[in-house]
């Protein structure tokens, strides 16, 4: 199903409310961007105009973080570690070559932020962010992830720029509340490999705190057919598992901008502990 | 933040835990020192190894110690002398006494080049481009520097460089995989690979991999300078078919092709000096892998400017810089010179020099000479027996060339060749062994009624006369010039744009003057017929200007299809056309002419005069220069830098015009 941009609707029409109580110390993280509609789907996103780029190439990463009620006990820890994520990636050679964006999924989709350039990020600013309660629409969010990915590339692509992106979804649970179907979300990770002159996408879907061996192997089965590039599984949720997410997050984000340019996908690195 | 001296591109994230875990003792290689770094003092991970700092000192650790240059590259490395160079220090001994690394000086709060060439870190930091020129000003002369001790950086990227906190300096990084005398290097990322490079033979240890000598490394300069002066990668842009680095470099297909589209957030390359934007197009267009100009002598200059021209009352100072040692000197005369990385190439009646060592016996008939090839050898070319010889000045090796000649010249750098329908750029692939001469058409030709002279090619067609300019390296226009239609060419010269055509008339000898601006409209045109005396030539007023007067010529199929000839001025002398007394010689015969950064054309119009032309039609009008001092003036030229230089006699010297 082609991807049709209406400028004219705004993010939080599409987004379920993303400067809803929830969004706490980030609101106006969106100011500024342009917002845009994904046909076919509840859910847009947004991005920083053309004109306000300051790079000729960009790596676009999504987090799609899950805040559903399990993740309640170890939110902050997600916090933290996007926190992280954002500091190191600010330390690459190419952080001006970075736009991020972020996204929670529960019952909804909500977007923290659109494609932001990491400089105008505040590692700090996601403290008391998440608020943890719902379902887990977790095709929704990774849907919209890789969708907005591919429709905001494309859109660079035109323009001239050099395009790749890698996503990636967190998650501890499966989806029970999507729009969306698996066979929607493998059509849309299909097209993004396969979108015009977008360089590469990688996908890679992070399961946390993994103790139920269903769940596991539901998220494994979940990755493989909707074409994932990678998938992680982890037992544990606490601070230290995730600051190695985010040690790994940081890693993947940075080979995949290193790639930017070779016409290849990057090798990802491998998470270990 | 600190960075530390060694690839940033794979630091992420906090020490990794095999660095939180504990300290590392080690001692320093000489002076026995022993060192415990821990994790307070870890600063960065990379692929080779890790990178500790405590003051002012960093130590990087290899991971696998197996992979750590051997002492001997690590002595020769820390033994370059050149400006911001990270080189090698001391080495690391483990507790076993086996070298694990080694210390190098430590770099605070530097930046990666490749973040400072993005558009958004230039505004965050106030970074123009006079700054930026100024900065890759020092990596050329430290690049200079590199080479004159026989190392090669290979992989010259935008990560391997690092600007200081006050942007003021720039640093190279990670020496250890620098090539240098018995140690090959092999890698280099992507998109700095020069794809026309040549391989190593079969016969060689590393058959099949790219050889690499000065010239890679100055496509791989001009790369990472271009990237960061400009904000793109040359080669990158959309292009309607050509996609890939691979399919864009193969095909010569940078953002100078007009078919590209650079994203909104890069400069526009015209934003550049002149000459700088010239030799970036010539390495990335038409393959030239000579060394550039200063960056930082045109720094806030635009690309059209307006010269301001010295007053008749000014002053000129004529500074010697070489003199060509042939003996007598009385009869010497400087009749070509070629300025080379460090030394300089000379003809002169007897001999070619390299520097002031006779070379070789001058060759008969006309002499072109040139740093041939990625290696830069210095080579003679001329044309004996219908044939072309390419010979090694040096090594005095001749180089394998099939090619029927029936001219030579040599212009800015590059030897070109006239043969039965071609002529062509000749380049070549060789070393002081010898090499083999390889020819690139750059423009076709009429058999009969084609000329050659200094940078530019005259057809007699009906009707006209078309010029074949070489406007840069490997690169030619051609324009129709139907007021050249008729009399006999003395002698023509072209340089950048400007073109100067002598014409003998019956009797009467006329210079005509002309300026191509390629990328807009060829502006100036002036017919100036011969002066009563050759000591009194006039500063000639300007009656018209290009706007106000018909076209005088077309171009023949604008290669870039932009060009135009769209204008002329003309100028003629006070009281009426000349006659038949104003025969004045051969010395008003020659058509020498420079033009130099600013636009400013000096056109050599007696033996001792020189007239300068405005770079625009509506500045101030042109004037001519005399002096005693310039007695014996046999050619202008431009020195690197972009200062006006002459040839007087025996000597190479240095104008200056105040």
């Amino acid at each position: 199903m082609p991807l049709i941009i209406d400028p004219s609707l705004t993010a939080s029409a599409t987004l379920g409310g993303p400067t809803s109580a929830r969004g706490g110390s980030t609101q106006g993280l969106n100011a500024g961007l342009k917002q845009h509609t994904l046909a076919g789907s509840a859910y847009g996103f947004s991005g920083v105009r053309i004109d306000d780029l300051g790079a000729s190439e960009y790596t676009l990463a999504v987090i799609a973080a899950d805040t559903s009620t399990s993740v309640g006990p170890f939110v902050r820890h997600i916090e933290a570690a996007i926190g992280a994520v954002l500091q190191a990636c600010g330390r690459s050679p190419r952080a001006d070559n970075l736009l991020l964006r972020l996204l929670s999924f529960d019952d909804t989709v909500t977007e923290v932020h659109g494609f932001r350039a990491l400089a105008e990020l505040d590692p700090a600013a996601y403290h008391n962010t998440l608020k943890a309660g719902g379902c887990t629409a977790l095709f929704d969010a990774a849907l919209n992830a890789v969708a907005s990915a591919t429709h905001y590339g494309e859109q660079l692509v035109r323009h001239a720029f050099g395009v790749n992106a890698i996503v990636f979804v967190i998650t501890d649970g499966c989806d029970n509340r999507s729009r969306a179907g698996l066979a929607e979300l493998a059509e849309a990770v299909g097209r993004a490999r396969h979108a015009e002159r977008l360089e590469s996408l990688a996908t890679v879907l992070i399961g946390v705190n993994l103790a139920d061996a269903t769940v596991k192997t539901t998220l494994e089965q979940l990755a493989q057919s909707a074409g994932f590039t990678q998938f992680i599984a982890l037992d544990q949720a606490d601070a230290r598992t995730l600051a190695r997410v985010a040690d790994f997050v940081s890693q993947c984000v940075s080979a995949q901008s290193a790639c930017l340019g070779s016409g290849q996908g990057p090798s990802l690195p491998v998470l270990t502990f | 933040m600190p960075t530390s001296p060694m690839n940033p591109s794979s630091v992420v994230g906090g020490p990794p835990a095999s660095a939180a875990t504990g300290a590392l003792s080690l001692r320093i290689e000489h002076t026995g020192d022993v060192v415990s770094l821990g994790p307070a003092d870890y600063l960065a991970e990379g692929g080779q190894g890790r990178v500790f700092a405590r003051g002012d000192t960093a130590f990087k650790v290899y991971h696998d110690a197996s992979t750590l240059p051997p002492a001997d590259k690590l002595a020769f490395l820390s033994r370059l002398q050149a400006p911001g160079l990270v080189a090698p220090g001391p080495r690391l001994l483990d507790a076993a006494g086996e070298a694990v690394g080694f210390c190098l000086p430590l770099v605070v709060g530097a930046h990666p080049l490749a973040r400072a060439a993005t558009h958004a870190f230039r505004q965050r930091h106030n970074l123009g481009t006079p700054q930026a020129l100024r900065l890759v000003e020092q990596m050329r002369q430290t690049l200079v520097a590199v080479h004159r001790q026989g190392a090669l950086v290979v992989d010259l990227n935008e990560m391997n460089l690092l600007l200081d906190d006050t942007l003021s300096a720039v640093h190279f990084i990670d020496l250890d995989a620098w090539q240098v005398p018995g140690h090959p290097a092999t890698a280099l990322l992507d998109s700095v690979r020069d794809r026309h490079a040549a391989v190593h033979g079969h016969n060689h240890p590393l058959a099949g991999a790219l050889r690499f000598d000065t010239g890679t490394d100055w496509f791989a300069f001009a790369v990472t300078a271009f990237q960061f002066l400009i904000g793109v990668h040359p080669y990158k842009g959309a292009h309607p078919t050509l996609t890939g680095l691979d399919a864009r470099m193969g095909a010569d297909c940078s953002v100078f092709d007009l078919q590209v589209r650079r994203p909104p957030t890069a400069r526009d390359p015209a934003e550049l000096p002149d000459d700088v934007a010239a030799w970036f197009r010539a390495v990335f267009q038409d393959r030239f892998r000579g060394p550039p100009c200063p960056f930082d002598r045109h720094r806030g200059r635009t690309r059209r400017p307006v010269a301001a021209l010295p007053s008749d009352a000014g002053e000129l100072s004529v500074q010697r810089l070489y003199t060509v040692p042939e003996v007598p000197e009385a009869d010497a005369t400087l009749q070509a010179v070629v300025e080379g990385d460090v030394d300089r190439l000379a003809l002169s009646p007897e001999a070619v020099w390299i520097e002031h060592r006779r070379a070789l016996p001058r060759p008969p008939g006309a002499v072109a000479l040139a740093w041939l090839g990625s290696a830069r050898r210095p080579v003679a070319a001329w044309v004996q027996g219908g044939r072309l010889c390419v010979q090694d000045v040096d090594s005095q090796q001749r180089w394998a060339c099939d090619f029927a000649a029936r001219a030579v010249m040599q212009h800015e750098g590059v030897i070109y060749a006239l043969g039965a329908d071609t002529v062509v750029a000749v380049q070549g692939v060789g070393d002081a062994g010898g090499g083999v001469v390889t020819l690139r058409v750059v423009a076709r030709v009429r058999p009969q009624a084609s000329v050659l002279f200094e940078g530019v090619l005259l057809q007699r067609v009906p009707g006209a006369r078309l010029a074949t300019v070489f406007v840069a390296p490997g690169r030619a226009l051609t324009v129709t010039l139907p007021d050249l239609a008729d009399g006999e060419v003395i002698a023509a010269q072209a340089a950048g744009t400007v073109l100067v055509v002598v014409m003998r008339r019956g009797d009467r000898l006329d210079r005509h003057r002309y300026r191509l601006d390629p990328p807009g409209a060829c502006r100036a045109f002036a017919a100036q017929r011969t002066a009563p005396s050759p000591t009194a030539i006039p500063a000639l007023p300007i009656l018209d200007d290009a706007s106000a007067s018909p076209p005088v010529g077309a171009l023949d199929s604008p290669p870039d299809g932009r060009t135009s000839l769209d204008g002329s001025m003309r100028n003629t002398l006070p009281g009426g056309p000349p006659d038949a007394q104003v025969q004045t010689g051969v010395d008003f015969a020659e058509a020498s002419v420079a033009v130099l950064p600013s636009g400013l054309a000096v056109i050599q119009t007696a033996p001792d005069a020189l007239t300068l032309l405005p770079a625009a039609p509506r500045a101030p009008g042109e004037r001519t220069v005399q002096a005693p001092t310039l007695t014996g003036l046999n050619g202008v030229l431009m020195l690197p830098g972009g200062a006006l230089g002459a040839r007087i006699g025996p000597h190479l010297a240095r104008l200056r015009i105040r």
